[in-house]
C-alpha cells in the first residue's frame, strides 16, 4: 500500500516537472520570438525612416533645383523686360530674383555637400549662374546708357547659351536625384517585402506556439480537474468508511494529542469532533481508574509499542461526556519515521461491553464453581471418613462379638464409602483439569513415558506384563497434565490386559502432519466399537465393575486434557482383540 | 477404650478437664468435626501419643487457648482448615506472626487437596500439610506417622 502510493507520487512529480518544463520552454521561446520581432520591427522602422529621409532629401534637392531654375528664368524675364521697356520697375524683381538665386544656390550646395559626385557639377553650375548674373547686370548697366547696345547684347545669344547650360546642369542634377530616388524606392520596397515575410513567419510561429501552449494547459487543467474529482470522490469514500465503520478509530501524535477521531467513537463517547481533536490527550479519554493503570506502565508499554510497531487488545475504560463509561479493547499500529521514532498511531477501538459482561459472568460462574468444588473437596469427604473409620472401629473393637456375615456387611458399607470417595476425588480432578492454568513447555515424551512406566511398575508390583516403547517425538504442553494423560492411558492398558495370558503393551509414534502423534496399544479385552461414542464421557464405562474396577473418569480426563492442548484423541478396538488409543498434540 | 455412647463432645471435654491443670499440653488438636477428632485421637492413642492432648473445636477457641499466657506452648498443633468462626489458615497466620508462638510446629490436617490451600499454608510457614485419606486404615497410618515424627523424631527448638 505505501509502496504504490510512493510510485504514484513519483509519477505525479515527474508529470508535474514535465509540465513545468514545457511551460517554461514555451514561455522562453515566445519571449525570444517577441523580442526578435520587436528588434526586426525596430530595424525595419529605422530603415524606413532612413529611406524616407533620403526621399525627402531628394525631393528637397529637386524642389530647390527647380526653384533655382524658375528663379533664374524669372530673373531673365525681368532682365528682358527692362531691356525692352527701360522701365525701372523690372529692376527690383531682378535684384530680388538674384538674391533668391544666391540663397537657393547656397541651399542646394548644403543639400548636396555630402555627395562628392555633385561637387564638380555644382561648381560648374555655380560658375554658370555667377556668369549669367554678371552678364545680366552688365546688360542692365548697358541698357541704362544705351538701349540698342543692350538689345544687341541680348541678341548676341550669349545669355541664351549660358541659360541653356544652366538648364542642362540643373537637369543633370535632377536626373541624378531622380535616379537615386528610384534606386532608394526599390531598396525600400525590398526591405518592406523582406520584413513582411519575416513578420508573417514569426507571427505564424508565435500563433502556433500560443495555441499549443493553451491546448496543453487546458488539457492538463482538465486532467487535473478530473483527477482531483476522482481524488475527492475516493477521499469521500475513505472518510465515510473511516467515520461510519462499526468500530472506533483515532490517531494520536508523538505528544499523545488526539489528531483524528471517527464519528463512531465520538458517538460512543458523546463528544463533537472539535471538542476532542487537538485538545484531548489520550489519557483524557480514560476514566480515573483506567488512567491510573495506563500511566503507571506507560513508559514501558510505549517502548514496546515503538519497538514492535504495534500493540493489540489493550483493555481500557473510556469516559463518556455524560460521565458514564464504556469498556473498550484497543489495538494500534504505529507510524514510525526512518529512525524508528513514533510519529503517530493508527488505533482501532472495539466496544467491549458485551464481552466484558460475558467475561465477568464467566469469572463469577468460575468463582462459584471454585467455591462449590472447594466445599465438595472439604465437606463431602469427611462423612465418608466417618463411615470407613467407624466401620473399622466396629471391626476392631467388636471382632469377638460379630460373625462373618456381620463383618461382610460392615465391610461392604466401608467399601461403598471408599468408592464414593474415589468418585469424588476423580470428579474434583476432572474439574481441576478443566480450570488449571496451563504452563506450556517442551516435553521430552521418551523421558516422560519412561518415568510413568517406572512408577506404574512399582504400583503394579507382582503383576507381569510387557511394555515396548518406540522412539517418540517431542511435543509441547503442560507437563503435569500430559503426565496424567500417559498415566491414565498406560494404566488402562495394564488394567484391561491384565486378564490376558501374556499381557503386552506397545507405545509408538504415528505419522501426523504438523503435530506429534502417539498410539498406546494393548492386547487386552478391547471393546465393541459400537459403544465408542461413550468412551470419553464422564462416568461412562464399557466394562462391568466386577470385571474391572474404575469410576469412568480416566478417559474423560484424558480427552479434556488433549482438547485443552488443541489435540485430538480417538480409539480403535474390537472385543477380545485389544485396544489402540491414538492422540495428537502440538509439536514443539 | 472410649465408650461411644457418651456423644461426640465427650472427648474434648474429657481431655480438657483431665489434663489442663496437671501437665503442659503436648498436642493441641483443632478440629471441628467430632468424628474426625475421635478417629484422630484414637490413632494417636494407639501409639501412646495422646496423653497430654487437648482438643478444641474451632479457630477462635484455639487462639483463645494459645494466647492465654497460663497455658504455655504445646509441642505440636494439629490444625484443620475449614472450621466455623475462625479458620485454620487464620490461626496459622496469627501464630506465625507472633514471636513466641511461631516456633510451635503446626501440621495442617485437612480433607482438602485444594492447591490454593496448600500454597497459602506453606506461604504462611506451615511445618507440614497432610491430606486426610478417606480410608480409615490409611488415615490412621497418616495420623500415627505424623504424631510419631513430630513428637518423637523431630527435635524442636
Amino acid at each position: 500500500m505505501p509502496l504504490s502510493i510512493e510510485i504514484n507520487e513519483k509519477r505525479e512529480k515527474a508529470a508535474n516537472r514535465r509540465f513545468r518544463a514545457f511551460l517554461f520552454v514555451s514561455g522562453v521561446v515566445i519571449i525570444v520570438l517577441l523580442l526578435l520581432l520587436t528588434w526586426q520591427t525596430y530595424r525595419y522602422n529605422e530603415g524606413q525612416m532612413e529611406t524616407n529621409r533620403w526621399v525627402t532629401h531628394t525631393h528637397r534637392v529637386l524642389y530647390s533645383s527647380q526653384k533655382l531654375l524658375t528663379t533664374i528664368v524669372d530673373a531673365e524675364t525681368a532682365n528682358r523686360g527692362f531691356v525692352i521697356t527701360g522701365n525701372d520697375t523690372y529692376l527690383d524683381p531682378l535684384q530680388r530674383a538674384h538674391m533668391v538665386v544666391r540663397g537657393e544656390l547656397s541651399n542646394l550646395e548644403s543639400l548636396t555637400s555630402d555627395n562628392q559626385e555633385y561637387r564638380v557639377v555644382f561648381q560648374q553650375l555655380r560658375s554658370l549662374i555667377e556668369r549669367k548674373m554678371a552678364w545680366s547686370d552688365s546688360v542692365v548697366q548697358v541698357r541704362t546708357s544705351d538701349a540698342s547696345v543692350a538689345r544687341w547684347l541680348i541678341s548676341s545669344q550669349y545669355g541664351k547659351k549660358l541659360m541653356d547650360s544652366i538648364r542642362m546642369a540643373i537637369h543633370g542634377i535632377q536626373e541624378a536625384e531622380n535616379g537615386l530616388l528610384r534606386k532608394r524606392s526599390s531598396a525600400s520596397a525590398a526591405q518592406v517585402a523582406a520584413f513582411s515575410q519575416l513578420f508573417t513567419v514569426t507571427q505564424a510561429l508565435l500563433l502556433f506556439l500560443v495555441i499549443a501552449l493553451m491546448t496543453t494547459v487546458l488539457i492538463t487543467l482538465s486532467a487535473r480537474r478530473r483527477a482531483s474529482l476522482a481524488l475527492r470522490q475516493a477521499s469521500l469514500e475513505i472518510s465515510d468508511l473511516y467515520d461510519n465503520a462499526p468500530s472506533g478509530y483515532f490517531s494520536v501524535n508523538a505528544s499523545l494529542v488526539i489528531t483524528n477521531i471517527n464519528q463512531t467513537l465520538l458517538k460512543w463517547l458523546g463528544y463533537q469532533r472539535e471538542e476532542v481533536v487537538g485538545k484531548f490527550r489520550y489519557e483524557d479519554l480514560l476514566t480515573e481508574e483506567s488512567k491510573k493503570t495506563f500511566l503507571a506502565s506507560f513508559e514501558k508499554d510505549f517502548e514496546a509499542y515503538e519497538r514492535n510497531g504495534s500493540v493489540s487488545d489493550l483493555e481500557f475504560e473510556y469516559r463518556k461526556k455524560d460521565g458514564g463509561s464504556i469498556p473498550v479493547m484497543v489495538s494500534s499500529v504505529a507510524v514510525l519515521d526512518e529512525d524508528g521514532k513514533f510519529i503517530k498511531s493508527r488505533s482501532s477501538v472495539a466496544d467491549y461491553t458485551e464481552q466484558k459482561r460475558a467475561i465477568e459472568k464467566i469469572i463469577q460462574l468460575n468463582s462459584e464453581l471454585e467455591a462449590f468444588t472447594y466445599s465438595v473437596s472439604h465437606d463431602l469427604r469427611a462423612p465418608l471418613r466417618t463411615i470407613t473409620g467407624y466401620s473399622q472401629m466396629i471391626l476392631e473393637d467388636y471382632k469377638e462379638k460379630i460373625d462373618a456375615e456381620q463383618m461382610r456387611l460392615v465391610t461392604t458399607v466401608s467399601n461403598g464409602a471408599r468408592r464414593m470417595a474415589q468418585l469424588i476425588d476423580d470428579l474434583l480432578e476432572f474439574s481441576r483439569v478443566g480450570r488449571k492454568d496451563m504452563q506450556k513447555v517442551t516435553v521430552n515424551t521418551n523421558d516422560l513415558v519412561a518415568s510413568v512406566i517406572h512408577d506404574l511398575r512399582q504400583q503394579t508390583n507382582g503383576h507381569v506384563y510387557e511394555v515396548a516403547v518406540d522412539d517418540l517425538p517431542e511435543c509441547r504442553g503442560d507437563l503435569s497434565l500430559l503426565r496424567q494423560v500417559w498415566v491414565n492411558l498406560l494404566s488402562n492398558a495394564i488394567k484391561y490386559s491384565s486378564k490376558t495370558s501374556r499381557p503386552s503393551i506397545r507405545v509408538h509414534a504415528i505419522q501426523e502432519t504438523d503435530r506429534a502423534g502417539f498410539c498406546v496399544e494393548d492386547n487386552g479385552v478391547g471393546f465393541d466399537m459400537k459403544h465408542s461414542q461413550k468412551l470419553f464421557g464422564v462416568f461412562q464405562r464399557l466394562h462391568k465393575m466386577t470385571d474391572f474396577e474404575g469410576t469412568g473418569v480416566g478417559l474423560a480426563l484424558v480427552k479434556r486434557i488433549i482438547d485443552r492442548h488443541g489435540g485430538k484423541i480417538w480409539a480403535d478396538a474390537a472385543v477380545g482383540q485389544g485396544a489402540r488409543f491414538y492422540f495428537t498434540l502440538p509439536q514443539n | 477404650m472410649l465408650p461411644l455412647d457418651k456423644g461426640p463432645g465427650f472427648i474434648s471435654r474429657y481431655h480438657k478437664i483431665e489434663h489442663m491443670e496437671k501437665k503442659a499440653v503436648e498436642i493441641l488438636l483443632v478440629e471441628d468435626n467430632p468424628d474426625d477428632a475421635e478417629l484422630t485421637i484414637r490413632s494417636l492413642k494407639k501409639n501412646n501419643l495422646a496423653n497430654n492432648l487437648i482438643h478444641l473445636e474451632d479457630g477462635q477457641e484455639a487462639l483463645d487457648f494459645l494466647f492465654n499466657e497460663g497455658n504455655g506452648n504445646p509441642r505440636l498443633i494439629l490444625l484443620d482448615i475449614k472450621m466455623p468462626r475462625v479458620d485454620g489458615i487464620e490461626v496459622l497466620r496469627r501464630l506465625k506472626a507472633d514471636q513466641r508462638k511461631r516456633t510451635i510446629p503446626v501440621v495442617v490436617m485437612t480433607s482438602s487437596k485444594e492447591e490454593s490451600d496448600i500454597i497459602e499454608a506453606y506461604q504462611l510457614g506451615v511445618n507440614a500439610y497432610v491430606v486426610k485419606p478417606v480410608d480409615f486404615e490409611q488415615f490412621a497410618k497418616a495420623v500415627a506417622e505424623t504424631g510419631l515424627f513430630w513428637m518423637v523424631l523431630n527435635q524442636a527448638p
